[in-house]
């Protein structure tokens, strides 16, 4: 008869819906030096210790159904209501676009300064899409734009040819960029400034290096001191140095599946107001004047003219 | 604290006096401090205290920093809540909600209730499977 020589350890996992998500169970123990044969009834054994027998664990898999279909249930109504909620949004994005809401077509822009777009990466790739919102935005007199998205989808895309039309004089067009030249030509003159991951978590490392090569220089703080004494001020300068500094953005609209800020730099996010606009595919002219309008009412603290004194 | 070193249900963690950015500079701070220990140990005895691994040991990386903040232990918090409305996050855990899903009910907190907990954990589970492909994303890139 084989046996088996050392502890063998039986695991088991599966899924199940809950109300809190889908939740991993788990079960492990541990067997003893046994002959095969043996190990095998007394795995079934510690099965029948550890979980209920089969006959009566029927009650548990009626109640994990029901579970279950309450689960799926509830998501369906919840979708059901979206897309209610969704129909009303769009019937209101139209009544604004068509200028039928008279509340919007004044747009007051003195607050925003410095506007951001999140886009995820995967629906960055629509440039089609993108330079339209950058149209869009530069009508409506938006002086300052950042793009980001995780991956650089939109710094590969757009800052060859941001970069190219700063250069060049008035006269000489580039087909990629001849959008955002128009921008920048026009009489408004947005700045576009494209961000990615790498402005980041790794733009706040670069500068922690520098801080701490400067460190180790004797140049600055500690005063002899274990740990050296840097200031917000330092890491904006050091930030700034690097490449990663660049003005906070007063409003943040976010394209994407979830609402989520994607890792935009966290220096720069502060005190930003963070709105969720839809997947990409879906934007809507009227989504960004409401979310303008909305903006430009919204009472900020005092803790605002802090951030512009500092 | 002490009363409660020994249970083994819910974390609680309560920030406070707290901003994202001086947690950043404190992060940046202490890693310094920590290298300059490691190179002042490497180097004891040397009379050249600024050898050229200098330029090495300033290298910082992100899980360096990491390590470092004050959330260290405590997962990325997979849903942010800030109540009343407002949709800004206020120097609020800048560093760990790279793929946090953000949420801003209308109700003030003292009127947020379990319902409103519920709605947002539903809200969350519609999300979670972007959400988790970007971490893996995330992870495998790191």
């Amino acid at each position: 008869m084989p046996s088996i020589r050392g502890n063998v350890r039986v695991a088991f996992e599966f899924s199940l819906p809950s109300v809190c998500g889908n939740v991993r169970v788990a079960f492990e123990f541990t067997l003893g030096p046994l002959r095969l044969q043996e190990a095998f009834v007394a795995s079934e054994a510690s099965v029948f210790m550890n979980q209920p027998p089969p006959h009566m664990s029927r009650p548990s898999i009626i109640i994990k159904l029901i579970l279950g279909l309450l689960w799926t249930i509830t998501h369906l109504a919840i979708s059901f209501l979206n897309l209610w909620s969704h129909l009303i949004y769009s019937l209101e994005c139209y009544l604004i676009s068509s200028g039928l809401l008279r509340k919007y077509q004044n747009l007051h822009l003195g607050r925003l300064k410095c506007l951001a777009i999140v886009v995820d990466s995967k629906e960055a790739k629509s440039t089609v899409k993108v330079k339209q919102l950058l149209c869009w935005l530069s009508s409506m007199g938006v002086k300052y734009v950042c793009l980001y998205d995780i991956e650089g989808v939109l710094k590969r895309s757009f800052e060859p040819a941001v970069n190219v039309s700063r250069d060049r004089t008035a006269g000489e067009h580039f087909g990629i960029g001849a959008n955002i030249k128009d921008l920048h030509r026009s009489q408004r003159e947005m700045v576009i400034d494209c961000l990615s991951g790498s402005d980041g978590k790794e733009g706040i490392a670069k500068a922690a290096s520098l801080l701490c090569s400067t460190y180790f220089n004797g140049d600055t703080h500690g005063d002899g001191k274990r740990k050296p004494a840097f200031t917000e001020a330092d890491m904006a300068s050091a930030l700034k140095a690097v490449g990663c500094g660049g003005p906070e953005p007063d409003l943040l609209l976010m394209y994407g599946p979830a609402r989520c800020h994607l890792g935009f730099p966290a220096w720069r996010l502060r005190y930003t107001e963070i709105t969720y606009m839809g997947p990409l595919k879906s934007m809507k002219y009227g989504a960004i004047v409401k979310a303008l309008y909305n903006f430009s009412k919204k009472h900020q603290n005092y803790v605002l003219q802090i951030r512009y004194t500092n | 604290m002490a009363s409660t070193t020994g249970n083994t249900g819910l974390v609680f963690s309560v920030y406070m006096p707290y901003n994202s950015t001086s947690e950043i500079v404190n992060a940046v701070s202490e890693v310094c401090a920590e290298r300059k220990e490691l190179l002042q140990s490497e180097h004891a005895g040397d009379c050249n205290g600024h050898a050229a691994n200098n330029g090495v040991h300033s290298e910082i990386s992100v899980a360096d920093l990491d390590r470092h903040m004050y959330s260290t232990g405590c997962p990325d918090p997979d849903i942010v809540i800030r109540t009343s409305g407002e949709t800004r996050l206020s120097n609020f855990l800048l560093w760990q909600t790279t793929f946090s899903h953000l949420q801003n009910p209308d109700p003030l907190w003292p009127e947020f209730s379990f319902r409103h907990l519920v709605w947002a954990i539903l809200q969350y589970q519609r999300a979670y499977p972007y959400l988790e492909q970007n971490r893996k994303l995330a992870k495998k890139q790191l």
